[in-house]
């Protein structure tokens, strides 16, 4: 058991791993396509360079992929020379990097008009006040540098003198900003310590938006489970007491249908019906008037979601309950003249249901594949929609962080399956 | 199927071949579930046959009356470029099921592609080289070879200024569905079998690197790939045949652990046979059944797979009509022109059913003469 346990925390280091090299290097943007899409097709190759370097996409890839996976905060404040810690904005609820003099003096640097350097010391609402930062420059190759933080949270070089030109977004448009920063180190703690980094899409960090994301997508999720599991249950338990007979076909035949139908063929019936003809329920799942999650509203996604799983479940249901009434000790108690009502519920039921149970927290991968169509379909804000939103954009950070977030789940879910299914099958040993 | 063995060896090839296919026609008539499916299916490839042929008017012509209700005229309507939706729900079975765009490319892509067919022959040629100690050379020599072969034809193509000739773009028979399942099936079998048969090192390597692609949720992976490579015929194919192949290696694995205990294989490696005529030779042919079922679900699949991505505008490439694509350019008009969504819904819904019917009906029936 504890062998077993080992190699499966194994395997899921190495499934992990694997995956995100995939991800990484499938979706890695310093081709520059990325650049198009946030510039806009009409940028120059001055302001694309720009951006690229200041999303650090200039830096080596291997290097990138070690800094999104580990983090490269410890790189920085090699560089820096001083600590960097992360603080809470208030005004936006986001974690920023600032460097901790000690005292509780926090400091960003930005390049004033002049060339000369100003200091942000940080006060605490998260507003900061500038000051003439003095000579912080140190010697290098005969050139005056300086390692800090600037004003966007990123690790930054400067040279004195040598100042590049930035473009940066601001309320009018992209803006040339004179003696930037020659390097950026966008600063990211890494997957692994549960940082993914900004997002290329929505420029905010991602470790803040999957949360609340994944919260919403387990209150669809967990909705649907409630709806589909006692309905799958009952109607999989009458048609295996039934095999063979028109009420377990019926009920057969209907499940495969309804588990075969594509989700957002089944959501776009359901729409149809329920939201164009009849005009009973909304058509999205989102929550525009501010009034949070209805029953109103996650009506028609769940009930789309039920009807793609229920056939899976109620198949599952079915088959095991139909090995569990051919097993001698269901005849012995039929022939000994209980009543078959009691047959079925002392002594087949609980055992069948074992199976299934186990069964679908293997299937959890398709679940989640239909989650993420319903979601689209529908609107509806959560995880899955953020997963096609950032795959449609190009955002690998978005889009890395969140299916490592879906495989985790996938994987453990699958592990804790196997678990369950060898603690209440004591047929099964590991050795 | 008696009848079959116990006949005459003067009976030929071809008349064995009949009698067994004839024994498979009965097997789905004998089902009532299997013979719906099959219908549904036969009718929507016999619908793709004649709009390759004939359509109610051209799927891609525009009579610049755009998202019409459904009249005499246009009897499921038009969408909003105007054009009808019967003709195009007809003719959207042809990228599914009938015929595959392979886009023109550069002759060094065509030079390329060879070189790295010839590489992995000669890689494949090099592991049952290894294992012999009095040929290891060889099969280093021509592993070696095999993994060098693709930078150097790219170095060629450079030198020989191959990049300019481009190749006319051309159509493939069988669709996206099917070349993607064919993909998967050989993907698959290669590396279960390969895993399953030498078991070891092989099958660690091999079943943890298909175990990282099945723990992607499928759409998951899907909207990956596409993402990092773009849309196309092609790509979806290879889309299809990546997420398709860890599912077909478990299964012919799992055929091949159970084979390799048995005798027939014993005798052959007695023989001294390589390890391919034992894996496609002695395995395969004794693992097809439950794999061909397999990847017959699998079309539905992958035809669940295209329609999906399709509607979250990732699928097929236009000018064609594909369904999936069909009701996501139709969608913000959903409310006032419904069939234009509803069609194409419907008939994705409908072949993905009539499929899985088939399947499912064929399958019963199958397992009932097993036991």
């Amino acid at each position: 058991m504890v062998r077993f346990l080992f190699q499966s925390v194994i395997s899921v280091v190495v499934t992990v791993f694997l995956v995100s090299i995939l991800l990484f290097f499938m979706l890695d943007p310093s081709d520059g396509e990325i650049l198009v899409k946030i510039l806009g097709i009409e940028s120059t190759p001055a302001q694309r360079e720009s951006l690229a370097r200041q999303l650090g996409l200039e830096i080596p890839v291997l290097q990138r992929y070690a800094d999104w996976m580990i983090g490269n905060d410890f790189r920085a404040r090699r560089l820096i020379g001083q600590d960097i810690t992360q603080l809470n904005n208030p005004s936006s609820g986001d974690l920023e990097w600032w460097i901790d003099q000690g005292e509780g003096r926090y400091v960003q640097y930005q390049l004033g008009e002049g060339g000369e350097l100003s200091v942000l010391v940080r006060n605490e609402d998260g507003t900061y006040t500038a000051e003439p930062a003095g000579d912080v420059w140190w010697e290098e190759d005969g050139k005056e540098v300086f390692w800090g933080i600037d004003d966007e949270g990123r690790a930054a070089k400067w040279i004195k003198g040598e100042g590049a030109i930035a473009y940066v977004s601001t309320q009018t448009g992209w803006q040339e900003i004179p003696g930037a920063p020659v390097q950026y180190i966008p600063l990211v703690k890494g997957v692994l310590r549960g940082d993914g980094g900004v997002s290329l899409r929505t420029n905010r960090p991602i470790s803040n938006t999957i949360p609340t994301r994944a919260a919403n997508t387990f209150i669809l999720a967990g909705a649907a489970f409630i709806f589909v599991m006692p309905l799958a249950l009952l109607f999989g338990i009458i048609a295996g007491i039934n095999e063979g007979k028109l009420i377990d076909r019926t009920i057969s035949i209907f499940g495969l249908i309804g588990t075969s139908t594509p989700e957002f063929v089944t959501g776009l019936i359901l729409i149809f019906i329920f939201a164009i003809q009849l005009r009973w329920l909304p058509a999205l799942a989102i929550d525009t008037a501010g009034g949070g999650l209805t029953v109103r509203l996650l009506t028609l996604p769940v009930l789309t979601l039920t009807a793609v799983e229920l056939g899976y479940v109620i198949r599952m249901t079915r088959a095991s309950m139909v090995d569990v009434m051919k097993a001698p000790y269901i005849r012995t108690a039929i022939i000994k003249g209980m009543p078959f009502r009691r047959v079925v519920f002392r002594h087949a039921v609980r055992n069948a249901l074992m199976a299934p149970i186990t069964i679908i927290m293997l299937h959890i991968n398709y679940f989640i594949g239909g989650i993420v169509v319903v979601e689209i379909l529908f609107g509806y804000p959560g995880l899955g929609d953020y997963i096609y939103k950032s795959a449609i954009f190009g955002d690998v950070y978005g889009l890395g962080a969140s299916a490592i977030v879906t495989v985790l789940v996938a994987i453990s879910t699958r592990l804790i399956g196997d678990l369950v299914y060898t603690f209440i099958n004591p047929r099964i040993r590991y050795s | 199927m008696a009848a079959t063995q116990a006949s005459s060896p003067v009976q030929s090839r071809g008349a064995k071949l009949l009698s067994s296919i004839q024994s498979y026609i009965a097997l789905i008539f004998t089902s009532r579930i299997a013979t719906i499916g099959l219908a549904i299916v036969l009718f929507w490839v016999v619908v793709g046959l004649i709009s390759l042929v004939w359509t109610p008017v051209d799927p891609n012509a525009s009579d610049f009356r755009p998202n019409q209700p459904m009249s005499a005229e246009n009897w499921l309507g038009t969408d909003r470029l105007g054009r009808d939706n019967l003709s195009r729900v007809m003719a959207g079975t042809q990228v599914i099921l009938l015929k595959t765009r392979v886009p023109a490319l550069p002759l060094s892509g065509y030079f390329t592609g060879l070189a790295g067919l010839i590489g992995i022959v000669l890689i494949i040629r090099a592991i049952p080289m290894l294992e012999e100690p009095n040929q290891r050379l060889k099969g280093w020599g021509n592993l070696i070879v095999g993994i060098a072969l693709i930078p150097v034809v790219i170095f060629l193509n450079g030198l020989l200024g191959l990049q300019a000739i481009v190749l006319p773009n051309f159509v493939l028979p069988l669709g996206v569905a099917l070349w993607g399942v064919i993909g998967s099936l050989s993907l698959g079998t290669v590396l279960g079998l390969l895993a399953g048969y030498k078991g070891g090192w092989y099958d660690q390597i091999i079943m943890q690197i298909l175990d990282a692609l099945i723990a992607f949720p499928r759409i998951v992976l899907y909207l990956v790939v596409i993402t990092a490579l773009g849309q196309g015929d092609l790509i979806m194919i290879f889309a299809i045949a990546v997420t398709g192949a860890p599912g077909v290696a478990r299964l012919a694995r799992s055929q091949a652990l159970d084979i390799k205990t048995r005798d027939y294989i014993r005798a052959a490696e007695t023989r001294g046979e390589s390890i391919w005529f034992i894996m496609f030779r002695e395995i395969w042919p004794n693992a097809i059944g439950p794999l061909l079922v397999d990847s017959m679900l699998r079309v539905g699949y992958a035809i669940f797979t295209i329609g999906t991505l399709g509607f979250l505008g990732r699928g097929l490439p236009p000018p064609e009509p594909d369904w999936g694509n069909m009701i996501n350019v139709a969608r913000p008009s959903f409310g006032t022109v419904p069939v234009s969504v509803l069609a194409p819904a419907v008939a994705i819904g409908s072949l993905v059913v009539g499929l899985n019917l088939f399947v499912d009906g064929l399958n019963e029936e199958i397992t009932r003469y097993q036991k």
